[in-house]
């Protein structure tokens, strides 16, 4: 089976050829991150045109790249939720042409369980697979949420807790604002932090010792407001501004990693899967692999093309969907939530 | 003049429409009002026209379709279809705006030598465009303007045609309108045809700068 899917549910338009069981043919993604950096985050109506704009030619290279044509593929796969509405249309309006003027089946993908099932793509690489059930976390610019994973199903999906405000990778960007760093944040944050000394400015996630999978990174990012607000030292400015970089990824990595083994030992899961943009972060891959072993656990952390957005993902989960039968029709519409049901609830309870 | 089967999608305004050609004579068209823009109800109206017509998608040699100025998300969803239909087809694209199909309708109007096509245009503004003796446009004109604006045309024979009440109470760009423009003009590169949106973006920042997933 080959499945082509596209993508363009936020700032990156992808497409991608993948077989039935994830070898992975070709992955295009056209970048946005430089049109929106001017204005320190995703400008829905900017990121909506130039979607528009790249989705041919991101299509045809991702075929060609493939050496497939469209008659070869089995079926056409994309993300319809969740995301910016008026992004994620224009994918799913090119997708319903093409499939339906190729007489080949449409299957619309949740973003999310793209990226639960992205750790069974096949980059060429040597790797082990999870087995079900596992634990993933998934952790993004968007998204901060730890999964139970029972089957290749999406409704083999359960959320176990997530974030009650913002995304872990929203609190790099925004601290890496609050720094000066430009943007997104997160890439800057982790090379710096890694010259930082985490213990100079201790900061600790909240929620780190409550029992509940709920998380929060608001406050922490709050933290690093005031100490930027009360003056870092101008002598070691550099200096300063590495060990606050040090310090907050400590801590949301010491979070993220203790949430989701708590997780994995509470449903007697030994398979931990990390993916989501976050997980290119350097502690965070390293901390995951370190403490799963250490509690005879397997942490399973894809490439970072995998982990970050790509269409490869959800070409993948578009194929275990049509390989069940599944297709949808021509009304398939985009849609801003997710379809998996939520159990945190944004904002709620104390931290 | 294009000869051959035609197809054409108009979605720039509330009123989304399909068309179908055949060696330049109207085969049948559809349409349907929609308060949610075109993405769940365009492809199914076309769909069934085809099978009315008794055609396949890789009959039609090219495609006209309707790329604004009007709603920005109506339009994409017009452009995105057609791009996704010409990728699987190879099939002819050729761009027609909302503006030059209005003005179609009164090509031929006794005595207009000048005729300008409006659109409303939400906030209190119309899409508009002169064409004709005198040419100008397409802008965005705010109605408390328009006096001034269409006495800086210095065509005070002009036809005034279009929706944009209340400068003109006549009929939104149609799909058959846009067929017929597209029968007349050279196809357009596919792949780097573009809406014409005419205002620029809203850059209003959502408050995260990020897309949240609602409760
Ligand atoms: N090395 C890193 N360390 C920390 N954060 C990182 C790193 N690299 C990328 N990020 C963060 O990952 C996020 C991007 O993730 P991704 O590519 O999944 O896009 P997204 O739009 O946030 O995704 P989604 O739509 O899936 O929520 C950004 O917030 C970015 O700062």
């Amino acid at each position: 089976m080959l499945v082509l899917g596209i993508e363009s549910s936020c700032d990156e338009t992808g497409a991608a050829v993948v077989t039935g069981d994830g070898r992975v043919l070709s992955d295009v993604v056209q970048s946005q991150v430089a049109l929106h950096a001017q204005y320190g985050g995703v400008v829905p109506e900017l990121a909506s045109r130039d979607h528009l704009k790249n989705v041919g030619p991101v299509v045809r290279e991702a075929l060609t790249r493939a050496s497939v044509r469209l008659a070869d593929v089995d079926a056409v796969a994309v993300t319809h939720r969740p995301g910016l509405v008026g992004a994620l249309l224009v994918g799913v309006q090119v997708a319903k042409g093409l499939a339906w003027a190729a007489g080949k089946p449409l299957v619309g993908v949740d973003h999310l369980v793209g990226h639960l099932f992205a750790v069974f793509l096949d980059r060429g690489e040597v790797r082990e697979l999870p087995g079900f059930p596992f634990v993933a976390l998934l952790v993004s610019g968007g998204h901060t949420a730890i999964y139970l994973v029972d089957a290749p199903r999406a409704d083999a999906i359960t959320e176990l807790g997530g974030t009650r405000d913002d995304a872990a990778g929203e609190a790099f960007d925004k601290v890496g604002k609050l720094l000066g760093l430009g943007y997104p944040g997160g890439p800057v944050v982790d090379r710096l932090a890694a010259t930082g000394d985490p213990t100079r400015f201790p900061l600790e996630a909240p929620m780190l010792h409550t029992k509940t999978l709920e998380m929060s990174f608001s406050g922490i990012k709050t933290r690093v407001a005031q100490l930027v607000e009360a003056g870092l030292p101008s002598g070691d400015r550099a200096e300063a501004v590495a060990d606050v970089c040090a310090s907050f990824q400590a801590a949301v990595v010491d979070v993220l990693v203790k949430k989701t083994l708590f997780a994995a030992e509470a449903h007697g899961v030994r398979d931990v899967v990390l993916g989501g943009g976050v997980a290119a972060n350097r502690a965070l891959r390293s901390r995951l692999g370190e403490a799963a072993a250490a509690r005879g656990m397997r942490a399973f952390v894809p490439p970072l093309a995998s982990c970050t957005d790509n269409a490869a993902m959800i070409a993948y989960a578009g194929a275990l969907r049509a390989k069940a039968g599944e297709r949808d029709g021509w009304d398939l519409v985009a849609t801003s939530a997710t379809v998996l049901p939520r159990v945190t609830r944004k904002g709620r309870g104390d931290r | 003049m294009f000869r051959g089967k035609l197809a054409a999608l108009e979605t720039s305004t509330a009123l989304g429409s399909v068309a179908l050609f055949e060696d330049g004579a109207l085969v049948l068209e559809r349409e349907q009002r929609v308060s949610n823009a075109h993405g769940e109800s365009l492809l199914p109206m076309l769909d069934l026209a085809l099978r009315d017509a008794g055609w396949k998608p890789s009959d039609i040699a090219r495609w006209g379709v309707g790329i604004g100025p009007g709603s920005f998300t109506g339009v994409r969803i017009g452009v995105a279809l057609a791009k996704g239909i010409h990728l699987a087809t190879g099939a002819e694209l050729v761009g027609v705006t909302s503006l030059d199909a209005i003005a179609a309708a009164a090509v031929g109007a006794v005595g207009a030598e000048t005729i300008v096509a409006v659109l409303a245009a939400m906030r209190g503004e119309v899409f508009a465009q002169a064409t004709g003796r005198i040419a100008r446009g397409p802008t965005c004109v705010r109605i408390a303007d328009w006096d001034a604006w269409r006495a800086s045309l210095d065509a005070p024979e002009a036809l005034v045609i279009g929706d944009a009440s209340p400068i003109a109470e006549g009929t939104p760009p149609h799909a058959r309108l846009v067929g017929r423009l597209a029968m007349t003009r050279a196809a357009d590169d596919a792949d780097a045809l573009e809406p014409v949106y005419v205002r620029p973006p809203d850059i209003t920042l959502p408050k995260s700068a990020k897309p949240k997933t609602p409760p």
